[in-house]
């Protein structure tokens, strides 16, 4: 039973990872461009701002400090924020999940493996890229240590990630277009997570009342920690990054639950 | 003459119709309409919270920052509301083949193609971001014929905007999906959001003379502070009219190739 439940998954990955390397152009457009722009921007950007005032720190944080930290933004992006999983809202609003609905495999395993078809790929693209940055010499001595546990953490924000793209695309049940609410968080989750601006340089209240949210796990967190910061409370994170994936996780199986009930199967 | 009214008759039917099928889904609407405030807000709170840190960047200090910020946003409003849905409905329409229907029609197919769907939703803000610019540009301040030239300025940031994705999209006759090719307009856009000072100048000259992303915004807002930048005005007409010619060459050589997947 658990083996055939194995190799189920095991094929479904297979298969995502067969797929996303069938149009490796698309691939590399759709999935990796944006996160090459993004570091392109951000990094220039600093550096500007910097050299403009002749290297001189902002609120104690100096050039390189703030170089260092827009690359591993950039790693913490790969990792967490490539997945995209728009097909579910796709399947729901053309009735094509009637045909998964049959299959003994369900919808949420089916899009999960495909996640994990995605990041695998991805760690590959994680790997390259930061042996091109070392190279570069944009980053500087790696811990191991650091190295892994940023690793891990991200790898687990990239859960939260896709438990909140599922739920996203559930809402395709109610709604015509899914997208504009995922861009959206999307929007916020990239402004909110430090992913340009370090929350450090936030005015004090949003910084604190950001702490109540799940948005510095998913970019300032993992980004401490790979810099090794003394400032990060790595047990705490952890913690509190696996409550916010629970939480999203039951909300988006409490959503998909009451969908099916609403889903008058489309295209039968 | 009566070809333009011609023309803009089927605009203006356009928009009406668009404006029609946005207010029958209300709640598409208000979301809609929450995703253009929340653009502009995270933007104007990034370049907000990066001047309460530092004075000036490239001498551009925080008025001059947000005028040419506020300038993008309203190149991107309208640019939304006409230009961008079509280029994703271009995409599938070459992957479906409805792209037939277009070439049959009695219009300017590329004029038909590009001008299909409007989201008029993308002008509600419009009017928010028209006064900021004319708060930050009264702050700078602007003198009067600089006044006269904001109008006519926006309208050659959208076009040659407009003009870019364009040649860009025309590479979609040659791609299997058009996708891609979409994610590449919108990265265009990232870079063209901030001023061309930020780059590196290997990056701002291919960028710029290349392919002139950087000078959408950039120099049509320079020319406005800058009198010594006035050169870069018919710069940005000359990339226009090039683009143009050139877009019209690669129209023609993708319709040749096009082989229409619903026949």
């Amino acid at each position: 039973m658990v083996i055939a439940e194995i190799q189920k998954w095991r094929i479904t990955i297979s298969v995502s990872m067969s797929r996303f390397m069938a149009y490796k152009i698309d691939f590399f457009l759709t999935l990796l461009a944006p996160s090459l722009v993004f570091i392109l921007i951000n990094y220039n950007v600093w550096r500007s701002v910097y050299s403009f005032r002749n290297g001189a720190n902002i609120d104690g944080i100096s050039m390189d400090q703030m170089l260092h930290y827009q690359c591993w933004a950039f790693i913490v992006t790969l990792i967490v924020r490539s997945h995209r999983s728009w097909n579910l809202a796709e399947d729901i609003r053309l009735g094509r999940i009637t045909s998964f609905l049959l299959y003994p495999f369900e919808v949420w395993k089916f899009h999960a493996s495909e996640f994990l078809g995605f990041q695998i790929i991805q760690m590959a693209t994680v790997c390259i890229a930061l042996t091109i940055l070392r190279l570069l010499g944009l980053l500087p001595e790696l811990s191991l240590q650091a190295l892994l546990l940023g690793i891990l953490f991200s790898l687990l924000v990239s859960g939260l990630w896709f438990a909140l793209e599922f739920l996203f695309g559930v809402t395709a049940f109610w709604l015509e277009e899914t997208w504009v609410a995922r861009v959206v968080f999307q929007l916020f989750a990239v402004f909110l997570s430090g992913a340009f601006i370090p929350l450090e340089l936030f005015p004090p209240p949003l910084r604190d009342a950001l702490s109540y949210t799940p948005f510095p796990l998913m970019t300032s967190v993992p980004a401490n920690i790979f810099l090794n910061s003394p400032n990060v409370a790595l047990a705490s994170s952890f913690a509190s990054l696996a409550i916010w994936i629970i939480l999203v996780a039951l909300l988006a199986a409490f959503t998909w639950k009451r969908g099916v009930k609403h889903y008058t199967a489309a295209g039968i | 003459m009566t070809i333009t009214r011609a023309y803009l008759g089927v605009l203006g039917q356009l928009l009406l119709n668009s404006l029609s099928k946005l207010l029958s889904f209300r709640l598409n609407f208000i979301l809609f309409l929450f995703a253009e405030l929340a653009a502009f807000s995270t933007f104007y709170l990034t370049v907000d919270f990066l001047y309460q840190h530092i004075t000036t960047v490239g001498g551009w200090n925080r008025t001059h920052f947000m005028f040419f910020i506020i300038w993008w946003q309203c190149v991107m409003n309208l640019h939304s509301a006409f230009a961008a849905p079509n280029f994703w409905n271009f995409a599938s329409e070459l992957q479906n083949g409805n792209l037939d229907f277009r070439l049959l029609r009695p219009l300017g197919s590329l004029f038909d193609t590009f001008t299909a769907i409007t989201r008029p939703i993308s002008l509600v803000i419009f009017p928010l971001n028209a006064s900021l610019l004319v708060y930050y540009g009264s702050q700078i301040p602007l003198s009067a014929s600089k006044w006269l030239a904001v109008t006519p300025l926006l309208l050659l940031s959208l076009t040659l905007t407009i003009l870019i994705e364009l040649l860009i999209a025309m590479s979609m006759f040659w791609t299997t999906g058009g996708d891609g090719v979409n994610f590449i307009r919108i990265q265009c856009q990232q870079i063209s959001k901030w001023p061309d000072f930020v780059y590196p100048r290997v990056f701002r000259v291919a960028f710029t003379v290349g392919i002139p992303i950087l000078a959408t915004s950039t120099f049509s807002v320079r020319a406005l502070f800058d009198d010594g930048a006035w050169w870069e005005v018919p710069f940005l007409v000359c990339a226009c009219i090039t683009l143009w010619l050139v877009i019209g060459q690669l129209w023609r050589l993708g319709l040749r190739r096009y082989e229409s997947a619903s026949s």
